[in-house]
């Protein structure tokens, strides 16, 4: 079981890291996708059989790989749960350039796992602008704190072209404010809102939205 | 990687005025380039693209998005 858990967090872990080098912002509650889950558990069903299947008194190659001779039960358990991941995206051999072994199956499950994560959070994101967007025309001076914000996380990424491109996006955005008092009902104000509202989710996350949920 | 699909790329889903709004090529460019990529699977477009350039601005109701087949290309 300890080493089920564990590779099950280890299987979360690396797919978090390989979505949030791209998207920072990446909000937690959508890593339980059921095609996460069935790939988080299959390779936890893999270390747990891993555990089982070796015997930590033996001398064979496997044997020593796979428990490294560790006696105690709770501690082998975390080091096949830990190693199972290392394991499974083992290279064999590459054929016509796709790696071919445990790394072959393990990118294809984790891809459609990613896949699934994004578009539930392309889905609820709409959703989180349509139903936040509303309560933002009575907040005074929305834009400026929404610029705000974002400069600020914009200028603390070590990416110079993130940097420039949300600034030339925010001057843009800037630039296309409609004349005259803020109007729910016209459609320029709400192109204008509606994009700040959701280049804010983009950039910032949920957090500076939150007063509007 | 263009700018119009790296807007895509980081709001994963976007309606068409706000990629318009927020890209500095002029809204034709941008037409172009959501077409070619819609044509080479990575994104996909609900709803149809005016073909007037005056209607794009307000073309709210018509939404960019990526694809399975575009966020594997980012993720792989």
């Amino acid at each position: 079981m300890i080493a089920l858990l564990v590779a099950v967090a280890a299987i979360y872990v690396d797919c978090y890291q390989r979505l949030s080098k791209l998207y920072p912002n990446v909000p937690t509650q959508f890593f339980t996708a059921i095609p996460m889950f069935l790939l988080a558990f299959l390779c936890g069903a893999v270390a747990a059989v891993a555990f089982y299947a070796t015997n930590p008194q033996g001398n064979g190659y496997i044997d020593t790989l796979l428990s490294l001779n560790i006696q105690n039960n709770y501690s082998r358990a975390i080091y096949v749960g830990a190693l199972i991941l290392v394991l499974i995206r083992s290279k064999l051999f590459q054929l016509q350039g796709a790696d071919v072994g445990g790394e072959f199956f393990y990118s294809l499950g984790s891809q459609k796992a990613i896949n699934s994560i994004v578009l539930r959070w392309i889905a609820w994101s709409d959703e989180f602008v349509e139903r936040v967007l509303i309560k933002t025309y009575v907040e005074p001076n929305f834009d400026v704190s929404m610029f705000g914000y974002m400069k600020a996380i914009a200028a603390a990424s070590s990416d110079p072209k993130y940097r420039s491109d949300v600034e030339s996006q925010i001057q843009k955005i800037e630039g296309s404010k409609p004349a005259g008092a803020v109007n729910a009902t016209d459609p320029n104000w709400q192109r204008y809102y509606r994009t700040i509202t959701r280049m804010t989710l983009e950039v910032c996350g949920t957090l500076p939205l939150r007063k509007f949920q | 990687m263009s700018e119009v699909y790296e807007i895509i790329r980081r709001a994963k889903s976007i309606p068409l005025d706000e990629l318009v709004l927020r890209s500095s090529q002029p809204p034709e460019a941008v037409t172009r380039e959501v077409r070619m990529l819609a044509e080479d699977g990575v994104i996909e477009v609900k709803g149809d693209i005016p073909a007037s350039a005056d209607m794009l601005a307000h073309a709210s109701d018509i939404t960019v998005m990526l694809t399975s087949k575009g966020i594997s290309r980012i993720t792989a």
